[in-house]
C-alpha cells in the first residue's frame, strides 16, 4: 500500500484545496449574479470584476510562489 | 417612438448565442491564423513588447503612469489589432494575406476609426488616472517603481489591494469591453454602420452571451498579464494570438439579418 509523505499530502491537499476554493468562489459569483437580479450586462460586470479580482488571487500566488517567498 | 439610426443601423445585425467554451475555439482559430501567417503577427507583437519596454527605459520611477498605461493597453489593444483582423478575413476568404494586408488596413478609408480610437484613449486615460488614485490612497507605502509595486501591492503579507486594483479594473473595463469586442471589426467590414451602430451591436452581443463574453474578457486580462509577466516577451506571441482570436470571436457574434426580416 502506498503511503505518503507528510509533504506530499500537504501539497495534494494545498493543490486540491485550492482548486475547489476557486470553483467555489465561481459558485458564488454566479449566485452573487442571480440573487441580485443583476439583469445580463449586470452578471456580466459581476464576473468580469470579481473574476478578475479573482485571478488577481490566483497571479499573486503564483508570483510569490515563482519569486521563492 | 422612432428609433435612433444607430440603433436601426445595429439591427441590421443580429447577436448569436455562443456556447460557454466558444472562447477556446476562438483561441485555437485565433492560433491557426497566427501559424499560417506568422510575421505580421510577431511584428505586431514586437511592437508592442518594444513600446512597453521604451515606456519601462523612459519613466522608471512613475509607477502610476506605467502601471495605468500597461493595464489601459487593454482597453486600446482592439485598435492595435486592426491589422490582424484583416489578415484573418483574408484567410478565412481564401484571399492572400501577410504583411501588406496588415498595413493595407490602416490606410484611413473614413473617420469612423479614428473617433472610435479616440474614444478609446480616452476611456484609457481615465483608466490610468483612476489606478494611480487607488494606489496612491491605499498603498501603505510610496509605489514610485515596478519593484515597489511588486513589494507594496503584490508581494504584501496583508490586504487585498492587488485584487481590488484588478477587480476595480474589470469593473471600469466591462463597459469599455462591452463597447468594443465587435465594434472594430464590424466597422472595418461595413460601411453602412456608424461608430454608434457599432457600439450599439457590440452591447446586444454582450446581453446575449454575458457569461462567455466575460469568460472571454478574463481570458483576455489574463494572456495579456503573463505577456506582461515575461518581461513582455511573451507580447510576441500573445498580441497576435489575441487578435486574430478577436476577428474569430466577432464573426461568431454578430450575424446579419436577412434582407426583409429586420
Amino acid at each position: 500500500m502506498p503511503t505518503f509523505t507528510e509533504e506530499q499530502f500537504a501539497q495534494f491537499g494545498l493543490t486540491f484545496g485550492i482548486s475547489a476554493f476557486m470553483l467555489y468562489m465561481v459558485f458564488i459569483l454566479f449566485q452573487l449574479a442571480r440573487e441580485s437580479k443583476a439583469g445580463r450586462f449586470g452578471t456580466f460586470v459581476i464576473l468580469l470584476g470579481l473574476g478578475l479580482g479573482m485571478m488577481g488571487f490566483v497571479a499573486k500566488g503564483i508570483i510569490k510562489w515563482v519569486l521563492g517567498g | 417612438m422612432h428609433d435612433s439610426a444607430a440603433l436601426t443601423e445595429s439591427r441590421h445585425f443580429n447577436a448569436p448565442q455562443v456556447r460557454l467554451s466558444s472562447p477556446l475555439d476562438w483561441l485555437v482559430a485565433g492560433c491557426r491564423d497566427f501559424l499560417r501567417c506568422p510575421w505580421p503577427g510577431l511584428l505586431h507583437g514586437a511592437a508592442v513588447a518594444l513600446f512597453g519596454s521604451l515606456l519601462c527605459w523612459q519613466i522608471p520611477d512613475r509607477f502610476w503612469l506605467l502601471g495605468g498605461a500597461f493595464t489601459g493597453f487593454m482597453l486600446v489593444a482592439p485598435v492595435i489589432a486592426t491589422g490582424l483582423y484583416a489578415i484573418s478575413r483574408a484567410l478565412e476568404r481564401g484571399e492572400p494575406a501577410g504583411l501588406g494586408t496588415a498595413v493595407a488596413a490602416w490606410k484611413p478609408r473614413d473617420h469612423r476609426m479614428v473617433v472610435f480610437g479616440l474614444l478609446l484613449a480616452l476611456a484609457g486615460t481615465g483608466w490610468v488616472m483612476t489606478s494611480a488614485a487607488l494606489i496612491w490612497t491605499f498603498a501603505p507605502a510610496p509605489v514610485n517603481t515596478p519593484a515597489d509595486f511588486l513589494r507594496v501591492v503584490v508581494l504584501a503579507e496583508h490586504g487585498w489591494l492587488f485584487e481590488a486594483w484588478l477587480a476595480l479594473g474589470g469593473l471600469l473595463a466591462a463597459p469599455v469591453f462591452a463597447s468594443s469586442v465587435v465594434a472594430i471589426p464590424l466597422l472595418q467590414e461595413r460601411d453602412d454602420i456608424g461608430v454608434l451602430g457599432a457600439v450599439l451591436t457590440s452591447w446586444r452581443a454582450v446581453m446575449a452571451n454575458p457569461v462567455p463574453l466575460a469568460l472571454w474578457g478574463a481570458v483576455i486580462a489574463g494572456f495579456t498579464l503573463f505577456g506582461m509577466a515575461t518581461a513582455l516577451l511573451g507580447m510576441l506571441v500573445v498580441v497576435p494570438l489575441l487578435g486574430h482570436a478577436s476577428w474569430h470571436a466577432s464573426q461568431a457574434l454578430v450575424g446579419r439579418v436577412p434582407d426583409g426580416s429586420e
